[in-house]
């Protein structure tokens, strides 16, 4: 395993699949950032039940596009453009999960209940890795805060829909069920080369197996505490 | 390792994109209930500089 810490002016004299493995998770990272707003904010901001949600939404916004910020500028010190993320369309997304649209408050709310949930554990990866510039960035308190934020206020709103009867609490199910299955997905392959070679590099800590694991064990309470149902693990799935 | 072309641009370019958000949102906030005039605009102000975020239109930013 390798143990060194790399800043980014030792960064040239590393090994070329460290280099790749950080260029590309950097991408990665960058474009997940701003996935999020370019899934949400056009019909969302417009159209939140009430006046505080919709600042919610511009804020929440605002906080993605600055995690992005912070991503493309590591990208950039090592010489790697993000920028080209920026104008993606949805569809080429590098994580299928970002690749719609979020039309109704039922799925904004579960995006941050579910899928800013697994922000976290995309960020808490980078914690204590070997190059030093990305682990600054992550223990910056602020990017973990505004993370719980996000999933703080989709938790809280999807319990919220839960907690009404009827119709409310069919289209949050629904809800939970698509982000649930894309959530999962997310973590990428059990069986994965690439996520050995990023740990084996201290780029991440956990295999996608053991962070898919404690995702579930983690979510899977909330869900049924809510008193919804977990939907099936494997319905739907793109990657085991 | 020479930086890629306009990292320092755009990352000043965001900066100001993310304090015009959290400025309007700051001002916004404390008046949700006496003053809808005030939170309408910094609604719409939000709106506008996110649909050009949206847009990704970078080297039109930056020039």
């Amino acid at each position: 395993m390798f143990k060194d810490k790399i800043e980014l002016k030792d960064f040239g004299k590393t090994d070329p699949e460290y280099q790749d493995l950080l260029k590309r998770v950097l991408a990665i990272q960058a474009d997940c950032e701003i996935g999020g707003p370019n899934l949400y904010v056009k019909d969302m901001l417009p159209s939140a039940p009430t006046k505080v949600d919709q600042l919610v939404v511009a804020r929440t916004a605002a906080e993605e596009i600055d995690h992005y910020r912070k991503m493309a500028r590591l990208a950039g010190d090592l010489g790697v453009d993000v920028s080209y993320v920026l104008s993606w369309p949805n569809e080429k997304r590098y994580v299928e999960a970002f690749r719609g649209k979020i039309t109704t408050w039922e799925h904004y709310a579960v995006f941050g209940f579910l899928i800013d949930r697994i922000g976290r554990y995309q960020l808490e990866e980078f914690i204590d890795c070997t190059y030093l510039p990305l682990d600054r960035v992550v223990k910056d308190s602020q990017v973990m805060r505004e993370e719980e934020g996000h999933i703080d206020f989709g938790t809280n709103k999807t319990a919220e829909y839960a907690a009404k009867d009827g119709d409310y609490k069919e289209r949050i199910q629904k809800a939970v069920d698509y982000w649930y299955v894309k959530g999962l997905d997310m973590f990428g392959k059990s069986e994965s080369r690439r996520s050995e070679r990023y740990r084996y590099w201290g780029l991440k800590r956990r295999t996608n197996r053991e962070a898919r694991q404690q995702y579930i064990n983690e979510v899977n309470p909330l869900i049924e505490k809510m008193g919804l149902r977990v939907p099936d693990p494997l319905k739907g799935r793109l990657y085991l | 390792m020479p930086q890629a072309q306009n990292t320092e641009a755009l990352d000043e370019h965001l900066k100001a994109v993310i304090q015009a958000l959290h400025g309007a949102v700051s001002r916004a906030m404390p008046h949700v209930k006496d003053d809808p005039k005030l939170v309408d605009n910094a609604i719409r102000d939000c709106k506008e500089i996110l649909d050009v975020v949206i847009e990704g239109n970078v080297s039109e930013w930056l020039h």
